[in-house]
């Protein structure tokens, strides 16, 4: 039965502040009950009653009125903090919001006039459309739930809050959802640009919006491509801006190359064995491969090695130049391994008939097979030339940097809200806002006035 | 002859307590009333007094007093009658009555101490005039009375008023049936006066008696103050109650009815020639009976 009762309030905890209320008037009454106090001019007072009695005036005990307006502003302090919602509102309504977690969601919100904010346009848009529908931030709602174009998220206690801290630790989404699908009337779409997401027919629609936000679109070994808000310029790189770190047990030839390339673009040449997995005695088996590898802030590339599948760690390999070639070089080889997905571009290449994986590269890393490759022969420019051409291809793709079509100006924001995107969750709230406003000033004028009454 | 109200000793309100040095400040103020009191009525010259008494003084007539002791020398430069005061006069008897009842242990201090005080310096008034003085506390179960005939007997009536304790339900009207008034020359009655007519005090008129009432009442008797959730009044001698918003109203109700009270006794001892005063305990004894003495004492 009490969860009857408590079922059509937002927060129905409140409710017990309630109980503030008789404990007040009880204290008040307290406060009230006579004082004794002895005379000897009794009979005088008594002549006092006697002349009320006589004249028909009551002798009342009631409080003061700033009592009263006292306690009704604490109650509807109470009433307004607990928010009645309906029993209807009390069974979870699904709601969906549909995200474009693009881009151009990650970088900073521009206002109008130029004023960078501190939020990103993923979080300033998605508070200001959970204010505009009086949806609570910080508070799990029940029923409500997020698609970003990859997964659907339930809400958990953090809250809308929570959905914004998690969707920032993720990478960007490559692509916009299919709004299509989610052309319904008690879905919400959510996107930067009205450009990326069309007007709905039975869906709602908030677009963010913003300014420009000259930036990074990416880097290169040529320099860095910069979106000065109207186009897209090289700039050259300063030097010692980035890094390269390699592994100090790089083998020759590639330990001279690396120091070389490092030279030519300007990069920090830094040496640990981070650059590969494993341990000091044994690099491992695998190259070192993940978006970890590629997140380092200041690493552009880390060059690691591996521990190849093949025994003894001598490598003979033709430095032709065709023989370089991801592909081609895999046409050539004796035999070859397969090379598993998600471990880049490698060659294989069988070496006194095993097979080996002698090469990889992935987004921010290369990695070459330990051991030795001083018997190689073959051209040492075409090698360079193709250990060039790879690592400028592999170069990491630094957070700061943005495409230029997601720093550019997004447009106005726009709210399309049909009249299922305010539920019936929005509009208590502003009723609880009016009643917590009416307690506050019944509350405070009533302490005041309290206050300054003369005893 | 104001005093320093520090003088006054706080303590229990239904109790008597005397500060060190009291005598002495009773003398003083004995001394400064009579000078007082010289200045006003005129030098005493050595005169017949006519009836082969010693002539100590004068002192202005009283209804009452024996037309033969009218000095018609002095009354016709005053134009105002004076009678002339002789030493049988001043060897008379005085009657002090202080009230011990339950509602003079209230206040504070309490109208017990203050009373006392004022009749400690009545005392020591007539002893230093030579006068034999009784002193009678009427209150409680019995009434109690000592005799007090030198000036060093100050001491034993001090201690008297010590030992006097605020309780009991107190009767003036049957400590005035005893009779012990009838052979003073002077009686004060020092009480609050509440559940007493004045017509009572009427009755110890005659004969030439200087009669006083002396008013003593608590600042909360007085001067009630608005109290917010009211007051449940209580008689701590019949027990009674009465509980009573204390709003401005009642308040101002209140002291109408006082100032009606009090002018019915001012009244009454203006017809009939007897001292009225009204005082708070809050006041010094110097300044209470400097006002109600201070005008034609001796």
């Amino acid at each position: 039965m009490i969860e009857a009762l408590l079922e059509g309030w937002q927060r129905p905890w409140w409710l017990l502040a309630l109980g503030l209320v008789p404990l007040l008037a009880w204290w008040r009454s307290s406060a009230q009950r006579p004082r004794v106090r002895e005379t000897g001019s009794l009979s005088l007072w008594k002549q006092v009653a006697e002349a009320e009695r006589v004249s028909g005036q009551q002798s009342r005990r009631l409080p003061p009125a700033w009592v009263f307006w006292l306690l009704l502003g604490l109650t509807c302090g109470g009433l307004g903090l607990a928010e009645w919602r309906g029993r209807k509102a009390a069974v979870p309504q699904e709601r969906w919001w549909v995200l474009d977690a693009g881009a151009a969601t990650r970088l900073t919100f521009v206002g109008d006039r130029g004023e960078p904010g501190a939020a990103s346009r993923l979080e300033r848009g998605l508070l200001e459309a959970a204010e505009e529908l009086g949806l609570p931030a910080d508070e799990r709602v029940a029923g409500w739930r997020l698609f970003d174009g990859r997964k659907a998220r339930e809400m958990d206690e953090r809250g809308l809050l929570g959905w914004i801290a998690d969707l920032e630790a993720e990478p960007s989404a490559v692509q916009s959802p299919d709004w299509e699908l989610w052309d319904r009337a008690d879905v919400l779409w959510i996107a930067c640009s009205s450009k990326v997401c069309p007007r709905p027919k039975a869906a709602s629609r908030w677009i963010i919006g913003g300014a420009e936000v000259p930036g990074p679109v990416a880097y290169s070994s040529a320099g860095t491509w910069w979106f000065t808000g109207e186009q897209v310029e090289l700039r050259a790189s300063q030097p010692g801006a980035w890094q390269m770190v390699v592994d100090p047990r790089l083998p020759e030839p590639f330990a001279s190359f690396a120091v070389a390339y490092a030279e030519a673009y300007g990069l920090r040449l830094t040496r640990s064995e981070e650059a590969s997995s494993g341990s000091a005695a044994d690099p491992g088996p695998r190259p070192l491969v993940g978006p970890r590898a590629a997140a380092g802030q200041e690493a552009v590339l880390r060059w690691g090695i591996h521990r190849s599948s093949a025994a003894g760690g001598r490598w003979d390999f033709n430095g032709g130049a065709l023989d370089w070639q991801p592909g081609q070089l895999e046409e050539n080889v004796d035999s070859l391994r397969p090379v598993p997905s998600g471990f880049g571009v490698g060659w294989s290449r069988s070496a006194a008939g095993e097979a080996g994986r002698l090469f990889a590269s992935g987004r921010g890393w290369v990695s070459v097979a330990a051991g030795d490759w001083s018997g190689s022969n073959g051209d040492p420019a075409v090698l360079a030339l193709e250990l060039g051409r790879r690592l400028d291809a592999s170069w990491a793709t630094l957070p700061e940097s943005a495409p230029a079509w997601a720093r550019a100006n997004q447009g106005p924001r726009q709210a399309d809200l049909n009249p299922n995107a305010r539920g019936p969750v929005g509009a208590p709230r502003r009723a609880a806002s009016r009643v917590m406003a009416l307690a506050l000033a019944l509350a405070a004028g009533a302490a005041w006035f309290g206050a300054s009454r003369r005893t | 002859m104001s005093a320093s109200k520090s003088s006054k000793v706080e303590s229990d309100p239904q109790r008597v307590r005397f500060s060190a040095g009291w005598v002495g400040r009773l003398e003083r103020f004995a001394v400064g009333l009579e000078a007082s009191v010289r200045r006003r009525e005129g030098g005493a010259g050595a005169a017949r007094a006519g009836s082969g008494e010693e002539w100590v003084g004068y002192r202005p007539y009283r209804p009452g007093d024996d037309p033969r002791r009218l000095d018609w020398d002095l009354m016709a430069r005053l134009e105002q009658p004076f009678v002339r005061v002789t030493r049988r006069e001043t060897s008379e008897r005085w009657w002090i009555a202080i009230d011990t009842s339950a509602s003079m242990g209230l206040g504070r201090p309490g109208k017990l101490q203050a009373s006392a005080e004022c009749a400690s310096a009545l005392t020591a008034l007539g002893l230093r005039r030579g006068a034999r003085v009784e002193l009678v506390a009427y209150g409680g179960d019995r009434s109690q009375r000592i005799g007090l005939g030198r000036s060093r007997d100050i001491g034993r009536g001090l201690e008297f008023l010590e030992g006097l304790e605020a309780k009991g339900q107190g009767s003036l009207r049957s400590e005035l049936s005893r009779g012990h008034w009838r052979p003073c020359g002077r009686a004060y009655v020092l009480s609050d006066l509440f559940e007493v007519d004045p017509a009572l005090l009427g009755s110890l008129r005659g004969a030439g008696r200087e009669v006083g009432c002396l008013r003593v009442l608590s600042s909360r008797e007085l001067t009630p103050e608005v109290v917010d959730g009211g007051v449940r009044w209580r008689c701590p001698e019949t027990h009674g109650e009465l509980e009573l918003p204390l709003d401005r109203k009642r308040v101002e109700a209140y002291d109408r009815l006082l100032a009606k009270e009090l002018e019915r006794w001012r009244e009454s001892a203006a017809r009939h020639g007897w001292r009225h005063a009204v005082a708070s305990t809050g006041e010094a004894f110097e300044s209470i009976l400097g006002k109600w003495l201070g005008r034609g004492a001796a």
